[in-house]
């Protein structure tokens, strides 16, 4: 079959690799019917991600038919037309038994664990075609995907929705609602999403959805300022320098109630602050360029809530701790809990509530992933999100 | 299986790298005795290409045997005491989540033999049962001879608030052979235990392969076992 698969920084290719096969009891085999290139699929394409090897098949954002189950499956079936969450969780630790799937104790291997461990304390659940850091499992960039756990990592599909209205539901659409749920959105709050990329896209109707009486939408890219204020949110090209005042501006002067960062390690801030981070990145003395979390915490009114969608992996470096402490701020962070809000928003998608659908601007075939990579990298030609069929 | 297993390694305590270094750096004193004319040199010379070539050394042994190598690990698994103490009391089932253990056998009178394959060595040892609480705790010891000398214990007890079941190893190496062949016991203990709790709470090993064909022997036998 074809898959993307990963050499090195910029380098991917579309490879011709075995058909995956059921391996362990819980296991399904998928047939892909479409992908999308996810924004952590960045950290991979820029080199950002340790334990990649060679030939790794990429991708996380998949979904399709159901071809094949293992002797353990009991609600998947073969013939299923299924969204895929994309953490693996085996639904049985205390973790998933508490809807805290992505800190499932069981899916990646004890190598994996251990070194997950090493880095950040505990470990936490695999991840699609996301390095051996995060069990080393096939991505969904491919025709076929081995789906570990499918009665737990499968979401049934109706028929009346699209592959591309349900693509979303494993990633990036609970993603963005988790950002804005972070928020405890209280009526009359105003709500700030830094990075309007597709999470940031996600997390603006999400917050509108969750009652917020106004959002803020702030980055440089036009195509995704237009895309922010057609979801009707206020547009702040940060481009233009002087966020911090007219955030104030905006906002009365009290700041925005909640600042969503859907940034993350990969910033690209103007000026000093910049130059700084980049620098010190590249001498591997701070791994994550915090641009976008320092800014937050400045603009953020007091005790208000910082929500963190964008990924950080390591350690951030000149950190306004001073700011967060003395207005008494929020923070709350962390990888999706994709498994617990599927369900709900599958259901707001059937009730037309929300079509996730309006996000896509680029639409190719899996052979042309790997020039997709460079158009999204480069964020040129309009491109916010791209999906491919196989 | 019930003859003391003595393998051709018993003793070796010199980490493989270290054992080049020695060899290497011994040559090294010795060549520069000969040119010398020195006694010392070439005796310090002459005791690190052996310590290099055998293996073995004197050294480490009295700091193992006297000080040993302790480690510990706990974890909590969704179970009862009772469903841990009973998986793991039937000692053959070990090797489905114990990656070096490749056989273990139990003979009448409860003395267990036991075979590891650890960077590429088969190494043996048999062991006795010093306490067996059901559902409560295990303590065992390797009996005199074997490979690897050993003391230790399996403690099972509910984590509070309804949380599971905490398993907590620990495991005293008195064995000269520590040094080498477990260089990192702390860490294959870790990983054993999270293979146990995976089999205990879903019954399969997590893998990252796409195949069968690229499962490694264990994981296929636990695969095939545990259902």
């Amino acid at each position: 079959m074809k898959a993307v698969t990963w050499h090195g920084k910029h380098d991917l290719r579309v490879s011709d690799v075995p058909e995956p096969g059921i391996v362990n009891p819980h296991d399904a085999i998928i047939r892909v019917t479409m992908t999308a290139i996810c924004g952590t699929d960045l950290h991979l394409y820029n080199g950002f991600m340790p334990g990649m090897r060679a030939g790794d098949i990429i991708g996380h954002e998949f979904m399709g038919d159901v071809v094949a189950v293992g002797k353990a499956c009991e609600r998947v079936q073969v013939g299923d037309r299924v969204a895929v969450m994309c953490a693996i969780a085996c639904g049985r630790c205390w973790f998933c038994r508490h809807q805290q799937h992505v800190g499932c104790d069981n899916t990646n291997p004890s190598t994996s664990q251990l070194a997950l461990e090493l880095a950040f304390g505990h470990s936490g659940a695999a991840l699609y075609g996301f390095s051996h850091l995060y069990g080393g499992y096939a991505g969904g960039q491919a025709e076929y995907v081995r789906v570990p756990f499918a009665d737990v990592g499968c979401l049934a599909v109706p028929p009346e929705i699209s592959d591309e209205q349900a693509i979303f539901l494993g990633d990036i659409f609970p993603t963005g609602f988790q950002a804005a749920d972070n928020c405890d959105i209280q009526p009359g709050d105003t709500i700030a999403v830094f990075g309007a990329g597709p999470v940031g896209q996600m997390a603006i109707r999400s917050a509108l959805l969750l009652g917020a009486d106004r959002v803020i939408a702030i980055d440089a890219v036009p195509a995704r300022l237009k895309m922010a204020a057609e979801a009707g949110a206020v547009i702040v090209d940060e481009s233009h320098g002087g966020l911090l005042s007219r955030l104030d501006d905006l906002t009365g002067g009290r700041g925005p109630d909640a600042c969503i960062d859907a940034v993350g390690m990969e910033a690209h801030g103007g000026g000093i602050q910049n130059t700084y981070d980049r620098v010190k990145q590249a001498l591997r003395l701070e791994n994550d360029r915090p641009i976008a979390l320092r800014e937050a915490v400045m603009a953020c009114r007091k005790f208000g809530t910082i929500s963190v969608a964008g990924v950080y992996s390591g350690f951030i470096d000149k950190f306004p701790m001073g700011a967060a402490f003395n207005k008494g701020l929020t923070f709350k962070m962390g990888q999706t809990q994709f498994h617990k809000y599927a369900p709900d928003l599958l259901r707001r998608v059937q009730l037309r509530h929300v079509d996730p659908s309006f996000v896509i601007t680029h639409r190719v075939s899996l052979m042309d992933l790997p020039r997709a990579y460079e158009l999204f990298n480069a964020k040129a030609d309009g491109c916010v999100k791209v999906v491919a069929r196989p | 299986m019930h003859q003391i297993i003595r393998s051709r390694y018993r003793g070796i305590n010199v980490p493989r790298g270290e054992r080049i270094a020695s060899v290497v750096i011994g040559v090294a004193l010795a060549a520069m005795a000969a040119k010398k004319r020195s006694m010392l040199l070439g005796a310090l010379g002459a005791v690190l290409i052996g310590r290099g070539a055998s293996g073995r050394s004197a050294l480490y042994r009295l700091r193992a045997t006297r000080k040993g190598i302790s480690i510990h690990r706990s974890i909590t698994v969704q179970a009862s005491p009772l469903e841990v103490y009973r998986l793991w009391r039937d000692f053959t089932n070990l090797p489905k989540f114990m990656e070096h253990v490749t056989e273990v056998e139990v003979d009448a009178d409860g003395i267990s033999t036991w075979r590891v394959r650890e960077r590429g060595m088969t190494l043996g040892w048999r062991a006795e049962l010093t306490e067996d609480t059901p559902g409560r705790r295990l303590r065992w010891r390797s009996l005199p001879g074997g490979d690897v000398v050993h003391e230790g214990t399996l403690d099972l007890y509910e984590a509070a608030g309804g949380r599971g079941t905490v398993v907590e190893v620990r495991i005293l190496y008195r064995s000269p052979a520590a040094f080498a062949l477990r260089a990192f016991p702390q860490i294959e203990l870790a990983e054993d235990l999270a293979r146990l709790r995976m089999l205990i709470e879903t019954g399969e090993l997590a893998t990252g392969a796409s195949h069968p064909a690229e499962l490694t022997e264990q994981a296929y036998l636990a695969r095939e076992v545990m259902l």
